[in-house]
C-alpha cells in the first residue's frame, strides 16, 4: 500500500462519505409488485385451496392443492372425496415434485434419426406431424390410463385418421383379474371392493394397502374395519403369499407359502367348502377343475390342513368377508388361476354383489389386455405415426423399445425425458396434471375433475390441445360426439362433457353444477347406490381349467432343483410404484416400510438360500431370466419364502432425470412372456462384485426392540375386560404431572393450550405418507444416498418398523416425531436457549438463535432432532415448492418437528379474527392430515372435551414411549392389539 | 477552509480579492450540487426510497381523509397489510385528476396490465413471521410501528424493526413472549 498522505486520506474519507450519503442501504428483496387486477379470491400472502384429482396412479384420489402467490406448495387429500376420504399417499403428495421437477423438459425437442434431440418449436412440430398425418401416415396411440374428455379426444383423433389402434397401457394391468372374471362371470373387469363393510379380508398376495388398485381408499377402509371399536370381537385380515409385504405385516395372520401356491391354498379352501357344504352358492360346475388342481399340486408346504379348514370356516361364516387376488405384476396362467380361485371363494361365500361389486367397475378395467398389447406392438411399422402419451413402455416392457423403434415417426407427449421419450422423434412437453384441465373417473359414476392449480411453468400444452391442433392442421378437425361444431380447445371440450354430465344428473343449472364440481373436485352421488346383488356363474365357467404345476415334484418339495435357481418375485414398491415417480427426491428418500431402505432396490433372499449360495447381506447378486438380468445388493431375511428371490419395481432408470438415473435396478427387465406353471418364472442367481453404487442404505439400523418395549401390544382378551380409564397411569405433560420429589425442573403452567397428540398403533399401517407430508410441509431437505448412508438424513418424522418380541414375522410401525416433552431433556442443555419450551407446551427450536452445539440432539432420548451438516441448494424450480410459512434452515442449525406450529398459528389467528375459540379437530398437523388411516389425533390437553384429552386420559391402550425417563411426552401411543383368541 | 487560506494571509499579493475567490468557489460548488441534483445522484438517508410514482400518503390521509384500510384492505384479516393493486387506485382516479402526468402514467400502466414496481420501505428478516391482523385486532394504530405516515409525502421507515423494539412493546402490553410467536 502506498504511503497514506494527507491528501489521500482526505480523498478516501470524502469519497466514502459521499458514497454513503448518496446510496441508501439496499436490502435483499426490495421491490413490491402488486397485482394490476387481482384474481377473484386470491389474496397476496394468503392460502387458497384448489380441488383437483390426483393422476400419479390409476386410483384417482381427490386432492386439495395449497396455492399461494401464484404457486402451489402442498398437496393434501380432499376430505370430502369418496375415494381417499382425506388421506393421500406419498406418491400423490409428490405430484408437486413432478410439477417442479428440475429435469422436466421445457421445450419442444426434435431428434433426427441417429442424433441427439435438438430444441424446436411448437409451430414446427405441429406442422411437421400434421403434414405426415395428412400424407396418410397411420396413427397409433399409446397412453397411460385415461377416461373422460382426454380419452374422448384420443378416440376421436384415432378415429379421424381411420385407426383403431388406441390403447391405455399400464405396466400393472390386472390381466389375471380380468381373465378370471371373464371366464367366470363373462365380465372382463376389475370390480370395486368394499373393504370397510367386510369383517374378514383374505388377501392372496394382493398388496392392497400399498399399490393394489386403489391403496389409499383401501387403507382408509381397512382402518375402519380393522381399528378397535370396543368389545371383544375384532375384524381380521389374513394374508397368504411368499413375501412379507407391508400389507402382509398388517395381517393378523400371515401365512407364508411358496410362489404360485396361493392358488392351491384358495383351491384347497374351495374344496373344503364344497365338501363340508359351507358354500352358499352352487360350485358343482367348477369343482372338478378345483379337485384336479388340489390333487395335482398336493398339500401346500408349511400350511396344515386344519389351518385351511379354519380359514375356510372363518371365510364362509363371516358376516361380510372378501378375498383379494394378487400379485400385481403377474400376467400368466398361474396368476389367473389365483384370481379365479379367489373369485370363486367370494362367489361361494355369497360375496359377489356384496363386498365385490361388479356394477361399478374400476377404471383399470379399461387398460389394455396382454393380447392387445402384443398385437399393438407387433403391428408397428415404417408408415406409422406412434403417439405415446405419459407412459414409458421402453422401461416397463421387455422388447417394447425395439418394437417402438420400428415405427416411422414416434411422437412423445409427456413431461420427462424418459426411456421411451429418448427414442421419440418429437418430444412435445405437455402440462403437469397440476397445470391442466382434465377429468378422471376412477370407478363408474364417480367423476373426478382436474383444474389448473397454477399457471404453466414452461412452454407446455395440454395433451388434449395437441391432439386437437394436430387434427385441425391435418384438415380433420375433431368434434365431440353429438355436436356438429369443431371444438376450439381442450378446456372447451371438457366443459361440453361436463355440461352433458350435468344434464344427465339433472342438476339445477349447468353453471351451478360446474361451480360445484370445481369446488368439490368432481361430481358423485353423496350416497352411492347399494351393491348390485348376486350374480350367477356364466356358462363359460364350466370350462374352467387350471394350469397344473410343471413338475409336481418341485411344487411338493418346494425348492427348485438347483441352488442357484430361485422363483422370481418382483413387487411394486409403495414409493416408486412402476417407476414413473423415481425422479422424485421425497420418494427416493422415503424408507421402504418393511426394510427401511432408501435410494434404490435390493434382492431379498431367505437365509438358507443365501447360505447355500454363499451370499452375505450387502453382497451384490445378479438375477438372470430368459428376458434379461439385473444386479442389486442382497438383503437376507426370513420375510421371503425359501425359494424366492424378491426384488422391487420402479428403480434402475437409464433416463428420466438426475435422481432416478443409475439408482437401483430395473426389475421389469426380468419380465418376459408369462411362464407356464409358475407365477413369475425361475431366475438364476449369481454373485457380482461389490461396488460403491449398489449398497443397502438404511435409516434405521435395527428393527429389534432390545427389551425396551418401544412398540407395545395388548392381547384382545385383556383389552376387552378393561374399563375406560383403566390401564397405564401416565404422567401427563400438565401441571398435574408435576411431583416435587421426582422432578428436577419447576412446574410448567399453561394458560391457553397444551397441544398434544395421540397415535393409534392399531390403525397405523406403516405407509409413510405422513413422513412425506412432513417433508413437503416443513421444507425438509432431500440430501441423497451418500449422506443418508452417513447418518445425516433429515426426516423429522420416521415410521420405523419394530419386530414383535418372540415373533419372527410380526412387525408394527412406530410413527416417531418430537414428543414435545414437558420435561424435555433437550431444553436445559442448550447454552443459547435455542431449544425453548413454548407457552402452549411445544418444544420450540429457534433457528436464528441456534449455534449448532448439538447438545440437545445428544440429550434427546427419542432421537428426533436433525442437524444440518450442509447447506442444501434446492435445484430450481424445486424452491418454488418451499412453504413460505416455514423458515428454510441453513448449515449448522438443529431442526425438529414443531407440531406444524404454522398451522396452529393460522388456526389461532383465524379464531381470534372470528372472535371464537378454536374448535377441537380444527388444527391438523401435516402428518395427521395426510394419514389415510386416521392414526393421528391432535388437540388441546387443557380442553377436557377434546378428543385428545379423552384418549390420553381414558383409553385403556394408552402408553408413553420411555415413560420411565419421566420426560412427560405430549404424544401418547395406543397399543397395537394382539388377537389372541378366535 | 480558513486554514488553507492562511498562506494567502501571510503573503499578501493583491491580484484578486479574497471575496472573489470565495464567490468563485461558491458558484463552482453550487453548480456541482445543482448538477448532482439535476442528474438525480445524491440521495440522503432518511428521505425514504424514491418511488416510481410519487404517491403522497399525506395528501391521501391527512388532506383527503382516506382510511388506511381503504387501500391496505388485508391488514385487518391477513398477515400482510398488502400493497393495493392498481385497480384500487383507479377506483377514484378513473374520474379524479385524470390528466396529472403521474396519474396518466398510472392509467396507462393499468391499461397495459403492467404493475407498478414499488420500492420496499419496511422490511423484516425472513425468519420473522409478523401478523398484521393480530395487531390490528388488539387495536393498535398503524402508526405505532410505521410512524406518522399521514404526514409523509414519501414514506420513510419510521424505525428499524429489530427484536428489541418488538419485545419492548410486547413487554409493555403484557403480550406473549413465546419464541414461536414470531420464529418458526
Amino acid at each position: 500500500m502506498p504511503k497514506m498522505t494527507r491528501r489521500t486520506f482526505m480523498w478516501l474519507t470524502g469519497g466514502s462519505s459521499i458514497a454513503l450519503a448518496s446510496n441508501a442501504p439496499r436490502k435483499m428483496v426490495n421491490q413490491l409488485i402488486p397485482q394490476v387486477i387481482p384474481p377473484e379470491d386470491i389474496r397476496p400472502g394468503e392460502w387458497e385451496l384448489f380441488a383437483t384429482t390426483c393422476r400419479e396412479c390409476p386410483a384417482g384420489c381427490g386432492m386439495h392443492l395449497w396455492h399461494r402467490d401464484g404457486r402451489v406448495t402442498k398437496a393434501e387429500g380432499n376430505p370430502a372425496h369418496p375415494v381417499n376420504q382425506g388421506g393421500l399417499c406419498g406418491r400423490g403428495q409428490s405430484s408437486l415434485q413432478g410439477l417442479y421437477d428440475p429435469d422436466r423438459v421445457q421445450k419442444v425437442l426434435y431428434r433426427a434419426e441417429g442424433q441427439k434431440p435438438q430444441p424446436s418449436s411448437w409451430e414446427q412440430a405441429l406442422a411437421a406431424i400434421a403434414a405426415k398425418l395428412a400424407a396418410g401416415g397411420k396413427v397409433a396411440v399409446l397412453s397411460s390410463l385415461q377416461t373422460g374428455a382426454l380419452a374422448e379426444v384420443m378416440q376421436r383423433f384415432a378415429g379421424a385418421f381411420g385407426s383403431d389402434r388406441l390403447l391405455f397401457y399400464e405396466p400393472f394391468n390386472y390381466e389375471p383379474l380380468k381373465a378370471a372374471h371373464q371366464q367366470l362371470f363373462n365380465l372382463p373387469v376389475v370390480p370395486s371392493y368394499r373393504l370397510a363393510e367386510s369383517d374378514f379380508i383374505l388377501s392372496f398376495a394382493a398388496d392392497f394397502l400399498e399399490t393394489w388398485i386403489s391403496p389409499v381408499s383401501f387403507a382408509a377402509q381397512f382402518a375402519k374395519m380393522h381399528g378397535y371399536q370396543g368389545g371383544d370381537r375384532m375384524n381380521r385380515m389374513v394374508y397368504v403369499g411368499p413375501r412379507l409385504s407391508m400389507t402382509a405385516a398388517n395381517a393378523d395372520n400371515y401365512i407364508q407359502v411358496p410362489p404360485g401356491q396361493e392358488r392351491v391354498v384358495a383351491a384347497s379352501m374351495l374344496k373344503i367348502i364344497v365338501e363340508r357344504g359351507w358354500a352358499k352358492r352352487d360350485l358343482s360346475a367348477v369343482s372338478p377343475a378345483i379337485d384336479a388342481l388340489v390333487a395335482a399340486a398336493g398339500p401346500v408346504p408349511g400350511v396344515a390342513e386344519e389351518t385351511l379348514v379354519r380359514l375356510a370356516r372363518s371365510f364362509t361364516s363371516a358376516r361380510a368377508s372378501v378375498a383379494l387376488a394378487g400379485p400385481m405384476a403377474a400376467t400368466g396362467a398361474v396368476a389367473a388361476d389365483t384370481a379365479a380361485c379367489t373369485a370363486l371363494l367370494n362367489y361361494a361365500a355369497g360375496r359377489i354383489g356384496e363386498t365385490v361389486d361388479f356394477s361399478r367397475p374400476h377404471a383399470l378395467s379399461r387398460t389394455a389386455r396382454e393380447a392387445q398389447l402384443q398385437g399393438f406392438f407387433a403391428s408397428l411399422g415404417a408408415n406409422d405415426i406412434l403417439f405415446v402419451h405419459d407412459t414409458n413402455p421402453s422401461y416397463s416392457r421387455v422388447g417394447a423399445a425395439a418394437q417402438i423403434s420400428r415405427a416411422g415417426t414416434t411422437v412423445y407427449l409427456g413431461s420427462m425425458l424418459d426411456e421411451t421419450a429418448q427414442q421419440a422423434h418429437w418430444f412435445l412437453p405437455v402440462d403437469s396434471p397440476l397445470e391442466s384441465w382434465g377429468d378422471y373417473e376412477p370407478e363408474a359414476g364417480l367423476q373426478g375433475l382436474m383444474q389448473p392449480t397454477m399457471n404453466r411453468l414452461y412452454d407446455s400444452r395440454a395433451a388434449g390441445d395437441v391432439f386437437l391442433a394436430l387434427a385441425r392442421q391435418a384438415g380433420r378437425p375433431l368434434t365431440r360426439p353429438g355436436l356438429g361444431e369443431p371444438v376450439a380447445d381442450f378446456a372447451a371440450w371438457l366443459r361440453q362433457r361436463w355440461n352433458a354430465l350435468g344434464r344427465e344428473t339433472g342438476a339445477a343449472g349447468q353453471e351451478a353444477f360446474w361451480t360445484r364440481a370445481l369446488r368439490d373436485g368432481g361430481a358423485w352421488k353423496s350416497s352411492p347406490a347399494g351393491p348390485a346383488g348376486p350374480m350367477n356363474l356364466s356358462a363359460t365357467a364350466r370350462a374352467l381349467s387350471f394350469a397344473l404345476p410343471a413338475t409336481v415334484q418341485t411344487a411338493k418339495e418346494g425348492l427348485p432343483a438347483k441352488t442357484e435357481l430361485a422363483e422370481l418375485w418382483p413387487w411394486p414398491s409403495i414409493m416408486t410404484f412402476d417407476g414413473r415417480l423415481a425422479n422424485r427426491g421425497w420418494l427416493q428418500e422415503a424408507p421402504d416400510p418393511i426394510s427401511f431402505l432408501v435410494w434404490g432396490n435390493w434382492i431379498d433372499l431367505h437365509p438358507s438360500k443365501a447360505a447355500a449360495l454363499g451370499l452375505e447381506e450387502g453382497d451384490v447378486a445378479e438375477l438372470w431370466t430368459a428376458s434379461g438380468s439385473l444386479a442389486a445388493p442382497v438383503r437376507i431375511s426370513h420375510e421371503v419364502s425359501e425359494q424366492v428371490a424378491a426384488v422391487g419395481f420402479g428403480q434402475g432408470h437409464q433416463a428420466l432425470g438426475q435422481n432416478a438415473r443409475g439408482i437401483g435396478a430395473n426389475a421389469f427387465a426380468l419380465m418376459g412372456a408369462p411362464p407356464e406353471g409358475s407365477m413369475f418364472g425361475v431366475c438364476r442367481i449369481s454373485r457380482a462384485p461389490r461396488n460403491a453404487l449398489q449398497t443397502l442404505t438404511r435409516t434405521a439400523p435395527s428393527r429389534e426392540q432390545f427389551d425396551r418395549d418401544i412398540v407395545q401390544w395388548l392381547p384382545l382378551s385383556t383389552l376387552s375386560r378393561m374399563q375406560p380409564g383403566a390401564g397405564d397411569r401416565l404422567t401427563l405433560p400438565l401441571p398435574e404431572g408435576y411431583r416435587s420429589d421426582k422432578d428436577m425442573y419447576p412446574k410448567r403452567e399453561y394458560a391457553k393450550h397444551r397441544w398434544a397428540m395421540v397415535i393409534d398403533l392399531q390403525r397405523c399401517i406403516g405407509c409413510g405418507a405422513c413422513a412425506v407430508a412432513c417433508y413437503a410441509e416443513n421444507n425438509i431437505a432431500v440430501i441423497g444416498k451418500e449422506k443418508v448412508a452417513g447418518g445425516r438424513e433429515m426426516a423429522w418424522l420416521r415410521v420405523a418398523p419394530y419386530r414383535k418380541p418372540g415373533k419372527e414375522l410380526r412387525y408394527s410401525w412406530l410413527p416417531l416425531l418430537c414428543q414435545h416433552c414437558d420435561a424435555a431433556p433437550c431444553e436445559p442443555v442448550c447454552p443459547v436457549f435455542a431449544a425453548m419450551h413454548n407457552e402452549e407446551g411445544l418444544n420450540a427450536q429457534i433457528y436464528n438463535r441456534c449455534i449448532g452445539t448439538r447438545y440437545c440432539s445428544n440429550n434427546c432420548p427419542y432421537k428426533v432432532r436433525r442437524f444440518n451438516w450442509v447447506n442444501i441448494q434446492w435445484r430450481k424450480p424445486l424452491d418454488l415448492q418451499l412453504n413460505p410459512e416455514v423458515t428454510v434452515r441453513t448449515r449448522g442449525v438443529m431442526e425438529k418437528c414443531t407440531f406444524c406450529v404454522q398451522r396452529i398459528r393460522q388456526a389461532e389467528y383465524r379464531a381470534v379474527r372470528e372472535r371464537r375459540a378454536i374448535q377441537d379437530g380444527e388444527i391438523q398437523p401435516a402428518c395427521a392430515q395426510s394419514c389415510p388411516t386416521r392414526a393421528y389425533t391432535f388437540g388441546d390437553l387443557l380442553d377436557p372435551e377434546s378428543q385428545v384429552s379423552k384418549l390420553t386420559r381414558n383409553d385403556p391402550r394408552r402408553y408413553h414411549l420411555l415413560e420411565e425417563l419421566n420426560t412427560k411426552p405430549a404424544v401418547t401411543f395406543l397399543r397395537k392389539i394382539d388377537i389372541d383368541r378366535d | 477552509m480558513d486554514k488553507t487560506a492562511e498562506p494567502d494571509n501571510r503573503e499578501p499579493e493583491k491580484r484578486t480579492p479574497r471575496w472573489a475567490n470565495a464567490a468563485a468557489l461558491a458558484v463552482l460548488l453550487s453548480v456541482a450540487a445543482a448538477a448532482l441534483v439535476y442528474l438525480d445522484i445524491p440521495y440522503p438517508v432518511g428521505f425514504g426510497p424514491r418511488q416510481p410514482i410519487p404517491f403522497s400518503h399525506r395528501v391521501h390521509v391527512q388532506v383527503k381523509r382516506v382510511s388506511c384500510f381503504m387501500c391496505h384492505t388485508e391488514a385487518a384479516r391477513s398477515s400482510r397489510a398488502g400493497i393495493p393493486p392498481l385497480q384500487t387506485c383507479l377506483l377514484c382516479h378513473a374520474r379524479i385528476i385524470r390528466s396529472y402526468p403521474y396519474i396518466a402514467q398510472l392509467r396507462e400502466q393499468f391499461a397495459r396490465n403492467q404493475p407498478v414496481v414499488w420500492q420496499r420501505v419496511n422490511w423484516l428478516p425472513e425468519f420473522v413471521y409478523f401478523n398484521h391482523s393480530m395487531h390490528i385486532q388488539r387495536g393498535f394504530d398503524c402508526g405505532r410501528c410505521h410512524g406518522d405516515v399521514s404526514s409523509m409525502d414519501r414514506v420513510v421507515k419510521a424505525r428499524k424493526f429489530e427484536m428489541g423494539f418488538c419485545i419492548q412493546c410486547h413487554r409493555d402490553n403484557k403480550a406473549t413472549h413465546d419464541c414461536f410467536a414470531c420464529h418458526r
